[in-house]
């Protein structure tokens, strides 16, 4: 799995948690595993305003992009964040 | 604290009373005897009173008959160091800085005290790929251009967007449209046209809008 980020100053909590190919994002669990290979899921056929534009399966991995909300002052990871490829499931570490 | 700030001149003042009557005068004058009865009794010309009974500060008057109104206890003042913060407010009204620069990823954001926020950047690119069903000869991208603001409106701003080509220059042949709302978080879906099947399109935009509403 590939999360990239979009980052936006705002006062939105973010909490994402993995496990397998699910994702469970401020309570809202979004299970992935049935996009076949090289399909597209668009945005807007996913009931949650973090996830921006489609969700795909390229080389057998999903790829997503999430919003992520910063506050004022955040650290340059926050406002210039990388993504995460192959996370560990459990919490997501945001960066901050 | 609003103790008397005089030590008594006549003995005895044993070591004790002393420690005690000094602490009490320090944090007194320390404070500006602040608390809800007037200190008149213990203050002298141009004392200031930091009166919590109506949240006012005052001043003495020379002649140490009445105090003199200088302004709101906690008022916050502007100056060079906090002009520049993050702005926030309370019921409308300025509870941080004038001006707020954000610079990230998607661009950069200007946030002022009175709600207004503007922002500029570019959209995510596309490509004019698909051919225009009725112009022969035309193409235009079939995933529209969107993008992420670099800060958050309180309502969907008003979005002034125009195309560009991105791999290269060349000819002005490139035009668009908004064919998709925007919301608080995303700009307006926007499509292009060009004589080119592989013209990298992306729409440049200036948002202004709110960050609170009034």
């Amino acid at each position: 799995m590939k999360i990239s980020f979009s980052p936006i100053l705002s006062d939105r909590r973010l909490t994402v948690h993995k496990a397998g190919e699910s994702l469970t994002i401020n309570n809202v669990l979004l299970d992935f595993s049935a996009v076949p290979e090289g399909a597209t899921l668009p945005s807007g056929a996913i009931e949650c305003e973090f996830i921006l534009g489609p969700v795909e399966r390229i080389g057998g991995q999903i790829h997503l992009t999430l919003l992520l909300p910063h506050a004022d002052g955040a650290s340059e990871s926050a406002l210039f964040p990388d993504p995460i490829i192959d996370p560990a499931d459990g919490p997501l570490e945001l960066p901050q | 604290m609003q103790a008397d700030t005089q030590l008594p001149s006549a003995p005895p003042l044993p070591g004790a009373d002393l420690v005690d009557r000094l602490n009490a005068i320090i944090e007194t004058l320390g404070t500006n005897f602040a608390g809800p009865d007037d200190p008149a009794a213990f203050a002298w010309p141009f004392a200031t009173w930091a009166d919590t009974g109506n949240m006012l500060l005052k001043r003495r008057n020379a002649a140490n008959t009445a105090w003199a109104t200088l302004g709101p206890l906690l008022d916050f003042h502007y100056a060079r160091g906090n002009i520049l913060a993050a702005v926030s407010q309370a019921a409308g009204v300025p509870t941080g800085g004038l001006w707020q620069s954000i610079i990230n990823a998607n661009g950069h954001a200007l946030r002022n005290a009175a709600g207004w926020q503007i922002c500029r950047w570019r959209t995510q690119q596309q490509v004019t790929d698909t051919a225009y069903p009725s112009i022969s000869g035309m193409f235009y991208n079939s995933d529209p251009c969107t993008g992420t603001y670099p800060a958050e409106f309180s309502s969907a701003p008003h979005v002034v967007a125009i195309a560009s080509r991105e791999n290269g220059t060349g000819l002005l042949r490139i035009t668009g449209s908004e064919v998709g709302s925007g919301t608080t978080t995303t700009t307006p879906q926007y499509r292009g046209l060009s004589a080119s099947s592989t013209d990298v399109i992306a729409f440049h935009y200036i948002a202004v809008g709110r960050w609170f509403e009034v």
